[in-house]
């Protein structure tokens, strides 16, 4: 029987379930397998498939990718120019969205990597940046890891144009894109470039405006069902998002840049969606709520102007989500908006002291059919209090009270209420003790 | 009660040394501080070794102080460098956590002003933390940036800290210590995967361009020095004397007396252990009682809360320890041994690692508790200081525990055991390779471990995994050297787990009520205690096996209450593939190991009666892996004045003996092992034949006679774990202490303690076995008259 190392370790390979590379037939279809080494080798090969160019910048060297979308040109509803003028000169909405100042230029940034993993082995090949340049195109530059050892290069490529940058903006970049990108900094021990932008993550902000509860959040809120549904672009024989990594790998073992150029694509038009999208965003924060069609924008409006204070805008927004909302016969996912609508209404009017207004809000959140316990608890316990100590009216205080015990799960809580119907009832009786017809 | 060995160890003086003058002064002071004026002898003599860059293994009986032989060095290397970083390795989280608390109080001290020094303290900038499975996620950015001292475990910095290595720069960039506690935990599986782990945490310092000294402290093993470097692959200075005072101590071993001589039962061991708890708890002395399982750590428990408990709302005298419990119920039973509340505290082996609980009077053990070094460890919980002591050591019927009550100068004069690994086994190895490869691109000229990591690498490239680049074909590239770099999505860490040798394995799935997963079993021991109708016990509570899913890897499970447990009856047939070495009676070399479950047997709780049995039929298991085994000459067995039945028998209960008796030499626990006969068996009950080739048993009973049966004891993991080489090496050791154990046992005819109950071997297997050994030692024995120590065989 063989024992020979190489067939001990192929034993030792197939126990430990490792993936066989399906590179090879998930690219085949394109008729490339063929002549793969041929074309490789052919100088010019990557300049002629993927349209870019080797540049060579303060002793660094790297391949780079340019491509400039005009202003006239279109993409979904807008036009290039359209979307341009709307990111350039929205910058205060842009503010407003992200909850901190944001300069100009806006640099959008979205990367391809080897895996979705994490950790020193999963690397992003490709680091795609664009912005809106002087004549209103849209230009992306792509960075290109074309051998493992180009990476130090392409990241000080990277480094040199976020520097020329005055806020980053990307779409689920806080949490994967750039710790990903920061990992690879550290590994080659040079300083993080992004540490110090402002970053704005759309996806954040996409999830707010646009995310159902009555569906993943992966499937309505990913940057393609936002772009086909929200911004009016269907995409055509895009690449799947998980056959990224093999096509990558294959080029890195054939030299074959062939599979490589729809995913230059993909990310190109990724990078687009995202401008487009935050145009889109930034129009609504621009137009405010009587430009919305959907209670949820509404909604969403009403919160992100109320970060900043600016309150009558703020009331206006939520109002607008009630009566989007308010139809007979509205679905539970557009009830929760309604909910949470007075909700915020209530608290904001309560903040102001309008005590009344708010007690009404309050009230009608308790008469929407469906309201969840949590929230009907908060409610009656907001009328309680509001009953004892402003209205001053111990009957109505007693029954909200008596409806919190009720709605109320957590046994501190419980107490607390058990707590305030005691008060209630004490100053009930001193009150009767009062009102006793005197002899 | 029937002592069978009363020992009495003096007391031992401290002996004292100085500091070491290179020690930094605000490091004494705060020392001073907290009373500690001088060092004991092997305090010093670490300290000065880690001071001047050399790796230390010092070996420590339970409280002579050897935090402070790792802490002082590391502490010292901070204040001289506020940019140094060390990092701790705990076997468990539990004790990383008893340390985080003494660490933080070290660090108090150093921040503390001092009168008349113009000098503030630095400790209070001095980052110590835990980083577990436990941290959570938001608190990990902010250890990262401000750990000085990382306390962590080996799975942790495996599958969450060296995957992620640029996150943890600034620590591996000064990187100027290692810390390995309880060394000795990391011999066979967990050990192998240790050092692969190290393996890759060298490669990350290497990057980051640091060199760390490794600080390890063990329990007494026989070979620390040779374990620490095995682990590292970096030379080592032992420091072995230790200078901590001890008190008197004594050391008795009880074996309860046999109640029926016929089957060799004995009374049991818990109700024993209960009895002499009790004595000295009615004493008012203060002791620890270690159990073998969770379960009779239960039955302990409650025995002597019955006895002792006062009344109800009172506080508890008697507790239980074990894992499992909360980790703040587990503190409050820890201050209430050192504050003299808990008068005894039931205990599984959580207790024998370091955690503190103060200087009891008495450590009372119910069962050998496996090895030399754990015996020791566990009954240094009593006696701290100066004080006298006693550690008690009672014996149930396992064979393994009547060996050593029986030969007491075995345990007390012999060396302890030594603990193997073998880090180059390629499952494990291969995993590992592919954490590293993932981690930091291979050189071409780089190596991992004894195998030609190059030819690993290359058949992971066949596979997509890594892809090579360079030199040649990389013209304009200004890497110098060619260069392996991962190319897949996967994160290989999660694919390996460090405590056993594939992460393949069956999951216990719960459906009594809402179906939920409540456990999970390792892919080899899988059908042997998850065939259905078996019992599982987790905790306490019984489940019986429904149904397993062998394709899915999942044993439906239901609770159930029963009074009986159930053993798998295993046949496994052993092929050669490979003699490494084979010389008189004994070889060791590659086999290959086919296993199926064919049955099972119902064993009664208590009193080990068989109450039924039944017919299983699951699928085969094959590995490669190590084997010693020793042969008996069929020349040999042809001088047995037995009948062939006898003679078989007589093999048999050898085995069964001899197996015993290399789980204690090998200091491995009992399912690191298996054995398995090699014999012609023209009665097909004994089990498969050995030969792969040799077909079907066709022999008669002339030709049995004439064979040589062997007798495999293998490595219990695909690949092997190292123990076959050792083994072959104490194979006359092996022998003798088989000899012994089967001679002095008291019983008539064989039972549990021995050759095997009765009933599943035969009369004569105790004499046939016995009058075996005696041949095979003889011809040595005539070579070796001058080893005195060796009884002669009786004639």
């Amino acid at each position: 029987m063989g024992t020979s190392l190489a067939d001990r370790i192929r034993d030792v390979l197939q126990t430990q379930t490792s993936k066989p590379a399906a590179v090879a037939q998930e690219v085949a279809g394109s008729g490339l397998a063929g002549d793969a080494g041929r074309e490789a080798c052919a100088p010019g090969h990557l300049e002629r498939v993927l349209g870019g160019e080797w540049r060579q910048h303060g002793g660094i060297r790297y391949f780079v990718v340019e491509s400039r979308r005009e202003r006239s040109s279109v993409h979904g509803r807008r036009t290039v120019g359209a979307l341009a003028d709307l990111v350039e000169g929205s910058l205060e909405e842009a503010a407003l969205v992200a909850g901190f100042s944001v300069a100009a230029p806006l640099l959008f940034f979205d990367l391809e990597t080897t895996g979705l993993s994490g950790g020193a082995g999963t690397y992003p090949f490709l680091v795609g940046c664009a912005w809106f340049d002087d004549e209103g195109a849209f230009v992306t530059r792509q960075f290109v890891v074309v051998r493992f050892s180009d990476e130090r290069s392409v990241l000080g490529a990277v480094a040199a144009e976020l520097s020329r940058a005055g806020a980053l903006v990307s779409f689920n970049g806080r949490s994967f894109d750039a710790p990903l990108l920061e990992t690879r900094y550290l590994y080659h021990r040079l300083g993080w470039a992004g540490a110090t932008l402002p970053h704005l993550d759309m996806l954040h902000v996409a999830r707010r405006f646009w995310k159902r509860d009555d569906a993943a959040v992966e499937s309505n809120c990913s940057l393609v069902a936002l772009e086909h549904h929200l911004l009016g672009h269907r995409r055509q024989r895009d690449v799947p998002s998980f056959e990224i990594p093999a096509r990558y790998f294959q080029f890195v073992r054939t030299g074959d840049a062939r599979p490589l150029a729809a995913v230059f694509e993909h990310n190109r038009l990724d990078l687009l969606s995202l401008a487009a999208l935050t145009g889109h965003v930034l129009h609504l924060v621009r137009t405010g709520p009587q430009g919305v069609r959907a209670a949820r924008e509404a909604l969403a409006l009403g919160v992100i102007y109320a970060r900043t204070g600016l309150e009558a805008r703020s009331q206006e927004a939520y109002q607008r989500a009630i009566e989007l909302s308010s139809a007979p016969s509205a679905s539970p996912a557009l009830s929760v908006i309604h909910i949470e609508a007075l909700r915020a209404l209530a608290v904001a009017t309560r903040r102001a002291r309008r005590y009344d207004a708010a007690a009404g809000y309050w009230r009608r959140m308790l008469d929407v059919g469906g309201c969840p316990p949590h929230v009907a608890r908060e409610a009656s316990e907001a009328l309680a209090i509001h009953h004892e100590h402003r209205a001053r009216d111990l009957v109505a205080a007693r029954t909200f009270a008596l409806q919190s015990l009720i709605e109320g799960s957590r046994p501190a809580r419980n107490e607390a209420v058990r707590h305030r119907l005691a008060r209630i009832e004490r100053k009930m009786e001193k009150s009767e003790v009062w009102s006793l017809p005197e002899v | 009660m029937h002592v069978t060995a009363l020992r009495r160890l003096p007391a031992v003086p401290a002996r004292f040394a100085p500091f070491p003058d290179a020690l930094d002064q605000r490091l004494r002071d705060a020392l001073a501080s907290r009373g500690i004026t001088g060092l004991y002898t092997h305090q010093a003599q670490s300290i000065s070794h880690a001071l001047a860059g050399r790796n230390v293994v010092v070996i420590t009986p339970t409280a002579s102080g050897k935090t402070l032989c790792y802490n002082a060095p590391v502490l010292h290397s901070i204040l001289q460098d506020p940019a140094s970083r060390a990092l701790y390795l705990f076997p468990t989280k539990a004790l990383a956590q008893d340390q985080l608390a003494e660490l933080q109080t070290m660090c108090e001290a150093l921040a503390a002003p001092r009168q008349g020094s113009a000098e503030t303290g630095s400790g209070d900038d001095i980052g110590v933390f835990t980083y577990d499975g436990d941290t959570p996620q938001d608190a990990r950015r902010t250890i990262r940036a401000r750990a000085h001292l990382v306390l962590s475990n080996p799975d942790m910095v495996h599958s969450g800290i060296l995957p992620h290595h640029p996150r943890w720069a600034k620590l591996f960039e000064n990187l100027r210590y290692v810390v390995i506690d309880e060394l000795h935990a990391y011999r066979g599986v967990f050990g192998s995967h240790l050092c692969n782990v190290l393996r890759r945490l060298r490669r990350i310092c290497r990057h980051y361009g640091s060199n760390p000294v490794f600080l390890c402290s063990s329990a007494t093993i026989a070979n620390p020095r040779e374990l620490a470097e095995r682990l590292t692959e970096q030379s080592f200075e032992l420091v072995a004397e230790s200078g901590a005072p001890r008190g008197e101590k004594f050391f008795v071993f009880v074996n309860p007396p046999v109640v029926n001589h016929q089957l060799g039962i004995r009374r049991s061991y818990l109700g024993e252990t209960r009895r002499i708890a009790s004595e000295f708890l009615k004493r008012n002395l203060q002791l620890i009682v270690f159990a073998q399982s969770r379960l009779s750590t239960e039955i302990l428990t409650t025995y002597l809360k019955e006895d002792f408990e006062g009344q109800p709302g009172a506080p508890e005298r008697i507790r239980g320890y074990r894992g499992g419990y909360l980790p703040t119920r587990r503190r409050e039973i820890e201050k209430g041994l050192r504050d003299g509340a808990v008068r005894a505290v039931v205990s599984t082996n959580a207790l024998e690692l370091g955690i503190d609980i103060g200087a009891l009077d008495v450590s009372v053990m119910a069962g050998y508790p496996g090895t030399i070094a754990a015996t020791w460890q566990r009954a240094g919980r009593a006696g701290r200081r100066a004080s006298r002591s006693a550690a008690v050591l009672v014996a149930s019927s396992a064979p393994l525990d009547q060996f050593i009550v029986r030969n007491p100068s075995y345990f007390f004069d012999a060396s302890p055991e030594r603990a193997l690994i073998d880090p180059d086994n390629l499952h494990i190895l291969v995993a590992h390779l592919k954490c590293a490869a993932f981690e930091l691109p291979f050189a071409t000229t780089e190596s991992f471990g004894r195998p030609d990591a190059q030819e690993i690498l290359g058949l992971l490239a066949e596979q997509g995994l890594v892809h090579r680049t360079g030199p040649s074909g990389d013209l304009d590239g200004p890497a110098a050297e060619g260069q392996w770099t991962w190319t897949s999505e996967s994160y290989p860490a999660d694919a390996v787990s460090l405590r056993s040798v594939s992460s393949d394995n069956f999951v216990i799935v719960d459906t009594t009520r809402e179906t939920r997963v409540i456990g999970e079993t390792d892919f080899t021991s899988g059908p042997a205690t998850l065939h259905p109708k078996a019992i599982y016990i987790i905790e306490a509570q019984l489940y019986q096996v429904d149904r397993l899913d062998f394709e899915g890897r999942k044993a439906f499970v239901r609770e159930i209450d029963c009074d009986y447990y159930t053993t798998a009856i295993t046949y496994t047939r052993v092929t050669m593939l490979d003699t490494f070495l084979e010389e008189r009676t004994r070889a060791h070399g590659e086999v290959h190991v086919v296993s199926r479950v064919v049955g099972f047997k119902k064993i009664k709780f208590y009193t080990n009666e068989n109450v039924g049995s039944g017919e299983l039929d699951l699928p085969e298991q094959q590995m490669h892996t190590t084997a010693y085994w020793l042969t008996i000459p069929a020349e040999t067995m042809a001088l047995l004045p037995y009948a062939p039945d006898d003679r078989r028998d007589g093999v048999v209960g050898l085995s069964y003996a001899i197996r015993q008796v290399a789980q204690l030499l090998l200091m491995c626990d009992r399912h690191d092992i298996g054995i398995s006969i090699d014999m012609e068996d023209p009665t097909g009950i004994a089990g498969f034949t050995g030969k792969g080739s040799s077909g079907p048993s066709n022999s008669t009973l002339s030709a049995a006679s004439e064979k040589s049966p062997r007798i495999f004891i293998y490595d219990n993991y695909p690949g092997g774990i190292g123990f076959s080489e050792p083994l072959s090496r104490m194979h006359d050791e092996l022998l003798d202490g088989t000899r012994h154990l089967i001679a002095e046992c008291e019983c008539g005819q064989g039972c549990p303690g021995c050759v095997g109950p009765i009933g599943d071997i035969g009369p004569l297997a105790k004499s046939a076995a016995l009058r075996i050994l005696d041949l095979l030692l003889a011809p040595q024995l005539a070579v070796e008259t001058d080893h005195a120590h060796v009884r002669t065989a009786r004639a």
